[in-house]
């Protein structure tokens, strides 16, 4: 790791990377539980299914709480992997049981 | 769009008898299948040889690369619950299934991009082979490896058990073509002698447990889960880490492959999902909409099942082992894309192919939901038996990845987290050797005795031990990665927490407590106390997580040096 990208405290760069990737999919994750179940209960829940239409041949409701998102969330996996996330050295393996006890 | 009441319209009976009978050619393609489980076994046995024999057989060196990562990662989360239990749920409750699966949406990256890249430099950092090993490293703290270890134990016990069940479930079909033959009319005789003179099985247990796997047919059940044991325990005891992982890419590749070609012929049979849609208002208009028939998935079950599959699947440690044993950062990030992949081309398939089901059987399979899978399978390719076998083999190879990767993990807990760390650390490589192999063959028999009584619902056993290890594990390696102050009190606290919480809610739940006039799957006999109509793993998982950091906060902090290896750069 180059000494200019390391911060004051030396933060380890790996873990700065990964506390900000998985915060970012923790917010997408909140994100994807309120639509889908909000979506899923004002639409899917509080309707009879005679009031119902469909969509690609599944009730709409399913559609919109749970193919589009996920179909949405495929896409921003695509984004995440291979535009996003960095590449850090894992570092060397230490023989087995150094930890220290 | 289309208004559904105008498809209703065209409503049409649907044809067909279920065939609950394979084909010899179906035993012939899983017999196929099985030789090649078999080879990679031996191949694998072949690396065992090189470097540390415990890192290469629980951890396969840290050498797995993209494909068979993300593969491996699936094939061991895709389990007999996703390709059993799941289907019937879909076939008994309808369209809401989709909702309750809804978290795959987005759990590949959940359940591996938040502790990938940590946890793996972590064990690295520390030379940890399991989980419990990382936990008792970060911490300094022995306990918490012995807790951890025993912890896994109890619920992979569970889990096993509810896997051989329904890898007995589908041998048992899968026999059904060979049924009249000598051999196994012999093998079956010997079977059903050896019951009787133990007094296991009756038809007065069959009436007791409401269970069709006690009647006439409980001899090729037992029959089934004792060939499923055998491939099973044998391959993975002989090949170990790479054994199971290699195998895993040809378990994914015929789950995947058994998913996508199912739905293409159930909605060919059926005549397009439209069609199987208005089907399904037809037989029940509650198969339409939310919470279901018996109100099955009322919205606070569905957040919880939501959050149950993504933050729950983070806390899996057979999950962790695999991330773990990752070779580098690229390789992370494509099999993350591949996971997310992976998981929408199976899971969705699975809700439209049971949607088709219970179209084509409305009630030929009601009150024995567990068979609507095998009974799809074999039906629908009838023309094409060996097709039937690759098909019939997805779920039978879900079930043996899974139990392969829990087998592993169990032996993993007993050999190092209990025996070698805390009373024979200096024990020579070869009896490690001879104590790893005996350990995966005595858990394989045991969990095998156990899965003769197997419990009615496999999918409510399945839910339970993921759970269970989500809320015990997931807090105390979440602190562990990412907080320099947590204590190995916290931890410790965490962890404990987590299991008492969890068990406490599906041991009241078990006793009948707080169940008089619940509706859906509450009031199951096996379902826990579900408070305020959610999970035990949300209650499980804010307690594991409060007591982890608030125990740290008032515990002395871990000292500097220690801290500082994990979490600052080198100068």
């Amino acid at each position: 790791m180059p000494d200019s990208d390391k911060p004051r405290d030396k933060e380890q760069q790996l873990l700065r990377h990964a506390r900000r990737e998985g915060l970012l999919i923790m917010a997408l994750w909140a994100g994807c539980l309120i639509w889908s179940m909000a979506v899923g209960y004002f639409m899917g829940y509080r309707r009879p299914a005679a009031e119902m239409s469909l969509i690609l041949g599944m009730p709409d409701w399913v559609f919109w709480s749970v193919v589009l998102p996920w179909g949405l969330c495929l896409t921003f996996s695509i984004w995440f992997c291979f535009g996003y996330m960095a590449d850090d050295d894992l570092g060397q393996d230490q023989p087995e049981g150094t930890g220290h006890d | 769009m289309t208004n559904l009441a105008a498809g209703a319209a065209a409503l049409f009976a649907v044809e067909g008898t279920p065939v609950t009978q394979a084909s010899p050619y179906t035993l012939v393609a899983f017999a196929a299948y099985m030789v090649g489980v078999f080879l990679l076994g031996a191949l694998s046995h072949q690396l065992l040889k090189r470097g540390s024999f415990l890192k290469e057989y629980f951890l396969g060196d840290r050498q797995l690369n993209a494909w068979v990562l993300s593969l491996t990662y699936v094939a061991t989360s895709v389990s007999a619950g996703s390709f059993v239990g799941f289907p019937s749920y879909i076939y008994r409750h309808g369209w809401v299934m989709a909702l309750w699966i809804g978290g795959y949406m987005i759990a590949g990256l959940v359940s591996k991009g938040v502790l990938a890249k940590r946890l793996n430099q972590v064990s690295r950092l520390s030379g940890a082979i399991t989980v419990p090993d990382v936990l008792r490293d970060r911490f300094q703290s022995p306990a918490l490896g012995l807790l951890g270890g025993c912890f896994l134990l109890i619920f992979l016990v569970f889990n096993l058990v509810g896997q051989f069940k329904a890898g007995g479930l589908i041998m048992r079909q899968a026999c059904g073509g060979v049924k009249e033959t000598k051999p196994y009319q012999g093998a079956r005789d010997v079977t059903a002698q050896a019951l009787n003179s133990l007094r296991i099985g009756s038809q007065q247990l069959a009436d007791k447990e409401q269970s069709d796997v006690y009647g006439p047919e409980y001899p090729d059940y037992v029959l089934g889960v004792l060939i499923f044991a055998l491939t099973v325990v044998v391959y993975t005891t002989y090949g170990g880490f790479w054994a199971v992982t290699w195998s895993d890419v040809l378990q994914g590749l015929m789950i995947v492959a058994g998913a996508i070609l199912l739905m293409i012929l159930a909605l060919h049979q059926v005549g397009g999902l439209e069609r199987a849609t208005a089907r399904l208002q037809e037989i029940d208009s509650r198969l339409m909409e939310g919470p279901g028939p018996d109100n099955f998935v009322p919205l606070g079950l569905a957040s919880s099942y939501f959050i149950l599959w993504t933050i729950g699947a983070m806390g899996q440690p057979v999950g962790m082992v695999r991330l773990m044993a990752c070779r580098d950062t690229p390789t992370l990030r494509r099999s993350l894309f591949m996971i997310s992949l992976y998981y929408a081309l199976i899971y969705f398939p699975l809700v439209i192919t049971f949607i088709c089901a219970r179209a084509l059987y409305p009630t030929e399979y009601v009150g024995q939901e567990d068979r609507i899978m095998p009974a799809m399978a074999l039906t629908l390719t009838q023309d094409w038996p060996m097709l039937g076998g690759v098909i019939l083999a997805a779920p039978y190879a879900a079930a043996m990845s899974a139990v392969a990767g829990f087998l592993l993990l169990m032996s993993s807990s007993l050999v190092r987290d209990i025996y070698q760390r805390n009373w024979n650390p200096s024990i020579s490589p070869r009896a490690v050797k001879m104590i790893t192999y005996g350990t995966t063959a005595v858990v394989g028999i045991i969990v095998t005795f156990a899965a003769l009584r197997p419990p009615r619902f496999l999918q409510f056993l399945i839910i339970f031990t993921t759970v269970g290890m989500a809320c015990t594990f997931l807090a105390p390696t979440v602190l562990a990665l990412y907080s320099p102050r947590a204590t190995k009190a916290g931890a410790l606290a965490a962890m404990t927490g987590g299991f008492v919480t969890v068990m406490g809610l599906y041991i009241l739940g078990w006793f009948g407590i707080s169940k008089q006039g619940l509706t859906g799957p509450a009031k199951e006999d096996v379902a826990p106390v579900y408070l305020f109509g959610l999970d035990p793993l949300v209650y499980g998982m804010v307690v594991s997580l409060v007591l982890g950091i608030v125990v740290s906060r008032f515990t002395a902090p871990p000292s500097k040096s220690h801290v500082g290896r994990y979490f600052l750069a080198k100068e």
